[in-house]
């Protein structure tokens, strides 16, 4: 029991100090902000329980899996926060607009080139996995392995892009 | 004892182990079905392999009932967390614009691609449809009259619980 209730104490901490962070004052770098916070909490509260633990050697390795794959689904999902997504903006839209709704000319006024796309573009730029070459821009080494490997999941998992 | 527990995590491990393999093999066989169906069984899939492989290991665990109760609790999360992950991977390849792009670059590599070969190609309004095309299908919203409307309770508390978040970190209005 005290391995799952201490795994969700320090999710709970790192949140709160990430939420406190943010509020004060938004990190350049959010991704690495959060890792950052979600590293260095657990080692501190592990370096501060030291000997006087009440956990089991064993429970360490369920722990670590639990606590490095709720990091990740929150990187995830903050994501949706940071940049917002299509669907999420449609939604929110929706929502507002409530029993009346909206038209697809209503919603296209939403879903603009400039609040979608170019951000996109510049985010690639920014995360270094596209630069510029001549007359426009290339994929980066590191771009061109992602690439490569959202191609062969694609396939893997038998999906098309589409909206 | 002691070490014993930490073998719980080829529980989590194998369950998504097996979500992944259903997947590809569901994506061969049941292709018509659609990637969010498919995606459900495979996840379906995987927490019953870390149901049974978590059932198999704790018969022989010398813990309390509680214990064995947290301890599943743990790893039931843990495969969560994973299937989660594999789940927002998958998405991405079918709706994530950036994913798109990349895949635009590489398909013109090394020819370098202009920001406004990507506005054609990409166009806001291309993605208004798309994304209408699948809340629609997911059920999450509905057209009546020419109007769109929220359809689904799930969706609205997602859409909530994103508002919540995005405001209590970034401020209310932002």
């Amino acid at each position: 029991m005290a391995a799952l209730l201490t795994t969700l104490a320090l999710l709970a901490i790192s949140w709160a100090v990430h939420l406190i962070w943010w509020r004060v004052r938004r990190p350049a770098h959010q991704t690495l902000g959060i890792l950052l916070v979600f590293f260095f909490v657990p080692v501190l509260a592990g370096s501060f329980a030291g000997e006087s633990s009440v956990l089991r050697s064993g429970d360490v390795a369920g722990m670590s899996l639990l606590y490095l794959a709720a990091t990740a689904c929150y990187l995830i999902t903050y994501a949706g926060v940071d940049a917002d997504s299509p669907s999420l903006v449609l939604i929110r839209t929706l929502q507002a607009a409530g029993e009346a709704g909206c038209s697809r000319e209503q919603l296209a006024r939403v879903i603009t080139d400039d609040a979608f796309v170019a951000p996109r573009l510049h985010a690639l730029r920014r995360d270094g996995l596209v630069a510029p070459s001549g007359s426009g821009f290339m994929l980066t080494r590191r771009g061109r392995r992602v690439a490569r490997l959202s191609v062969i999941l694609a396939r893997l998992f038998g999906v098309h892009a589409g909206g | 004892m002691t070490g014993q527990t930490g073998w719980l995590i080829l529980a989590p491990i194998l369950g998504v182990a097996a979500d992944f393999m259903v997947h590809v093999i569901l994506a061969r066989l049941a292709a018509p079905a659609g990637p969010v169906r498919i995606q459900f069984v495979s996840i379906a899939a995987g927490f019953a392999v870390t149901l049974a492989v978590l059932a198999a290991m704790l018969v022989d665990l010398p813990v309390t009932g509680g214990d064995r109760v947290a301890l599943s609790a743990m790893h039931l999360m843990a495969f969560a967390c994973l299937g989660f992950i594999l789940f927002n991977v998958v998405n991405a390849n079918v709706s994530s614009l950036r994913i798109r792009m990349l895949k635009e670059y590489l398909a013109r590599d090394p020819v370098p691609l202009d920001d406004k070969d990507m506005f054609l190609r990409y166009p806001a309004r291309e993605i208004l449809e798309g994304r209408l095309d699948r809340l629609q299908s997911g059920g999450q919203i509905e057209a009546r009259d020419g109007r769109f409307r929220v359809s689904g309770r799930l969706v609205i508390a997602v859409g909530r619980f994103f508002a919540a978040l995005r405001a209590l970190l970034l401020g209310p209005g932002s």
